[in-house]
């Protein structure tokens, strides 16, 4: 499913050239009628663009389109960023409160970017789909749940140390529930409506649906700045941004984002599951 | 605009470029008058002839090129600093005691070095993504080296900064693949 996503936000406020300006409702080349939202006429197959002004044009949309989605990427990676000097330069460990300024802040780029698509985003959103999707949701978190931890002990097996997420909070007084809500409501919302949201909806436009998603995922591991997390995350994503495209909605991957890292928080909290 | 002069439909008036067959609001056939004129073949034609076919395919050798080269440069340049961060390890232990530089950092840089050989194996095929994907990865990690270590940010600043702009290149070039591609198969 191919959702339009909404002129970003730099084109905006250019009276946006209707495509039907410059789109032809007869094909140039065999006369029949199309479709101005093909991009092909359907009877002699001749491409859209037979000037160059069309070229250009696609060439800008297409452009536009792309800014979107990197410039979300590179606003989220320049969250991070911050966070990190400000720890830096803090020079001790983040204390509660900072994990939830930082959770807020990766939040607002994603807000403003939805606002600007806000079509497209509300249409992933209340999108209807079977509940068996759901159920499918959090089935796929066990599995993915799975290879993380997998990942992880084999990690650990080798040396590295492993990343803990409870003691942050716990150690400031806060509870399992504001564990639940940084942990796993905040990135289950945010973090899907940023990649599977906008930025594979934004590339889409031009990139196509499998390219999309798999280019989606890569940015979604990536950003999580962490090489030795990357190949189970990229597994998520690619887990992720597939129930996106079946469903048609961002709601099964929220669900699944959330089940995982409930999963993790709670295998940390209760000392290990016996599975591994 | 680069078309020659456009024509106006003598049945319902529209203005048609001149390298229109029909016209474009009403569907019927342009006096041949219309089609008469010097023809302006560029790459954004259908490719109509075998001549056009062979500019668009250039064209989209061109854009090609661009996109792989920029990914084999950046693969080609962290395997360079990579053996060259390995070479110093190798030195400074030789010379024993204070290993400064840990074989841990030449072991990242090279293996960034591999993914982006991979990224042009990638677009040999397929530019576009390969391309988002390796202008993201490009800045990521630079970014993430600049806050570990603000002085490596310094160092051959000009280079990345260079890189940034050709993988940014890179991408055009892969969009502008993405685009020609169907003119040349739907012939």
């Amino acid at each position: 499913m191919q959702s339009p996503l909404m002129p970003p936000a730099d084109l905006i406020e250019q009276p946006q050239p209707e495509v039907s300006d410059s789109a032809p409702r007869f094909c140039s080349r065999c006369g029949s009628p199309r479709d101005s939202a093909e991009l092909e006429c359907s009877h002699c197959a001749s491409g859209a663009v037979t000037t160059e002004s069309q070229l250009k044009e696609q060439f800008r949309l297409d452009m536009g389109s792309l800014r979107s989605s990197l410039f979300l990427y590179f606003a989220l990676l320049g969250v991070s960023a911050a966070a990190m000097i400000w720890y830096k330069a803090a020079g001790r460990l983040p204390s509660a409160m900072s994990e939830f300024v930082t959770s807020a802040a990766f939040s607002v780029p994603v807000v403003a970017w939805c606002l600007f698509a806000l079509k497209p985003i509300l249409q992933l959103l209340k999108a209807r789909f079977h509940a068996g999707w759901l159920l499918a949701a959090v089935s796929l978190s066990l599995a993915t749940y799975l290879l993380a931890t997998g990942a992880v002990n084999l990690l650990v097996w080798l040396g590295v140390e492993k990343l803990e997420y409870l003691s942050v909070l716990s150690d400031d007084g806060f509870g399992f529930g504001w564990a639940v809500l940084l942990i796993c409501v905040q990135p289950a919302i945010f973090e899907e409506l940023a990649f599977r949201g906008i930025i594979q909806g934004s590339l889409e436009r031009f990139l196509g649906a499998r390219e999309a998603l798999i280019v989606s995922a890569l940015m979604f591991g990536i950003l999580h700045l962490s090489i030795l997390s990357l190949p189970h995350l990229l597994v998520m994503g690619l887990v992720l941004g597939w129930l996106r495209l079946k469903t048609g909605s961002l709601l099964p991957g929220m669900a699944l984002h959330f089940s995982h890292n409930f999963l993790v928080i709670v295998d940390e909290q209760v000392g290990g599951f016996w599975l591994w | 605009m680069g078309d020659e002069s456009n024509s106006a439909c003598p049945h319902c008036g529209a203005t048609n470029s001149g390298s229109s067959s029909f016209c474009q609001a009403c569907g019927k056939a342009l006096p041949s008058a219309a089609r008469s004129g010097p023809r302006l073949v560029t790459a954004a034609d259908m490719p109509a002839s075998s001549a056009a076919r062979q500019l668009v395919g250039e064209e989209l050798q061109k854009h090609l090129k661009k996109a792989k080269g920029a990914l084999l440069a950046v693969a080609i340049l962290q395997t360079i600093v990579g053996l060259f961060i390995f070479a110093a390890v190798r030195a400074s232990a030789s010379n024993g005691g204070n290993n400064v530089i840990s074989p841990v950092v030449a072991m990242i840089v090279l293996g960034i070095g591999v993914v982006y050989f991979g990224l042009y194996a990638w677009a040999r095929r397929n530019p576009l993504p390969a391309a988002i994907v390796g202008l993201t990865l490009y800045i990521t990690i630079h970014a993430v080296d600049a806050i570990a270590d603000p002085s490596a940010l310094a160092r051959g600043i000009i280079l990345k900064i260079i890189i940034v702009a050709m993988l940014v290149q890179a991408i055009q070039a892969g969009i502008k693949y993405k685009r020609l591609m169907p003119q040349l198969q739907a012939s």
